[in-house]
């Protein structure tokens, strides 16, 4: 991750975008499926756009309403399901990311609280240097199936591929480590 | 220990490629060949009642496995399958409207929350899970596969997406493949249970 974000850091200084890392990101359409209940981690999605010139970079963010937050993938690889977690996500200078469900998602977990539709969960998304970008997402139940369809052919369209190189690479390790033996 | 649950990918391919070769293949619904009797497994539901292959006699079930801490592909997919027993609906008899089986591999963190959370897409959602190696003969049989992944301090599940589809008797007939459309994936299994009818007409 460090050298990930020396490189962040070294595109911001030679744009000389040093002091506000978060300049020209905004993020729109903030939405969450009310999430079942119980259900111990849920799913935030939007689209995150650079209007500025060189490229921001997503390194985590935190969410009041819950123990941990984590930028996620879901990938299917022959036909298997697998979440992954990405250290970073880069939004290319004029371009647009978007988190939908099947791909990426904000992994929201240990809500504090129950969440319906009608709530609004904060969010706040980390960049590379250091400033954040608070972030609203509605919860709406109408798209709940709908969006599936609508984003699962572009859900894997537009992210930094490399960014995979820095997932959590443990899984062939500790097999059902956690499954009570 | 390590205990794999699983035929592994490889042998998955393998199966739809040769073993199992589909017949028809609409929308993201494959047929198999052969249907795959169940082997007889003992597991529970979310209300502690037993699940078996008995379980799945007399009706048309549709069977995910997952895990409640997937809060992405999991949700969605458990409200697409809702929304193909609506379109369903439109189709066929109520009382062939397949049961949805929300297969739980974590059963540590999931058993006591799983009621409510399959109730939330459906009350007539089913939450299964159980001891380990009832789990596994379950998966294996349908030849499908799950690993836990540590995360950190935490874990996290790889499991095929594949949605089983099981016939009154208990058999494997077609998997079904996320993301689900509900129109389409709704026509492949009205179909799939004509052929179904013809086949025990004879």
């Amino acid at each position: 991750m460090t050298a990930r974000l020396s490189l962040a850091a070294a595109i911001m200084m030679i744009s000389g975008a040093t002091a506000h890392a978060c300049d020209g990101l905004t993020a729109r359409d903030g939405w969450m499926a009310p999430p079942p209940p119980g259900a111990p981690s849920h799913a935030g999605y939007l689209t995150l756009v650079n209007h500025g010139a060189a490229p921001q970079t997503l390194t985590g963010l935190t969410a009041p309403g819950y123990a941990g937050a984590m930028l996620h993938e879901s990938v299917m690889e022959d036909g298997v399901m697998k979440m992954r977690h990405l250290m970073a996500l880069e939004i290319p200078p004029g371009d647009e990311v978007v988190l939908a469900p099947h791909g990426l998602h904000l992994m929201l977990m240990g809500p504090n609280g129950p969440v319906a539709e009608g709530d609004s969960v904060s969010v706040d998304l980390s960049c590379a240097v250091g400033a954040r970008l608070s972030v609203e997402l509605a919860v709406r139940g109408a798209e709940f199936g709908a969006a599936a369809e609508a984003h699962s052919d572009r859900a894997h369209e537009n992210h930094a591929h490399e960014n995979h190189a820095l997932e959590n690479h443990a899984q062939d390790d500790h097999s059902h480590a956690h499954s009570g033996h | 220990m390590r205990r794999f649950a699983f035929a592994s990918i490889l042998s998955l391919s393998a199966a739809l490629g040769a073993a199992a070769a589909p017949t028809h293949s609409v929308a993201d619904g494959i047929v198999l060949d052969d249907p795959v009797a169940l082997p007889a497994f003992a597991l529970e539901d979310h209300a502690g009642a037993p699940f078996s292959k008995e379980s799945l006699r007399g009706q048309w079930t549709l069977v995910m496995i997952g895990f409640t801490f997937c809060p992405d592909v999991c949700p969605f997919t458990l409200a697409n399958l809702e929304a193909v027993r609506n379109e369903l609906a439109l189709r066929i008899r109520p009382d062939n409207v397949p049961q949805v089986v929300f297969l739980s591999v974590d059963p540590d963190r999931d058993r006591a929350v799983l009621k409510e959370y399959v109730g939330h897409f459906h009350p007539s959602f089913l939450g299964a899970t159980g001891a380990r190696e009832e789990i596994d003969s379950y998966v294996e049989a349908t030849d499908s596969f799950y690993r836990f992944v540590d995360e950190g301090d935490s874990y996290t599940v790889h499991h095929s997406s594949a949605i089983a589809v099981i016939d009154p008797d208990g058999a494997l007939r077609a998997r079904l493949q996320p993301p689900l459309k509900p129109g389409p994936i709704a026509e492949f299994l009205a179909r799939l249970q004509i052929a179904y009818r013809r086949e025990q007409n004879g």
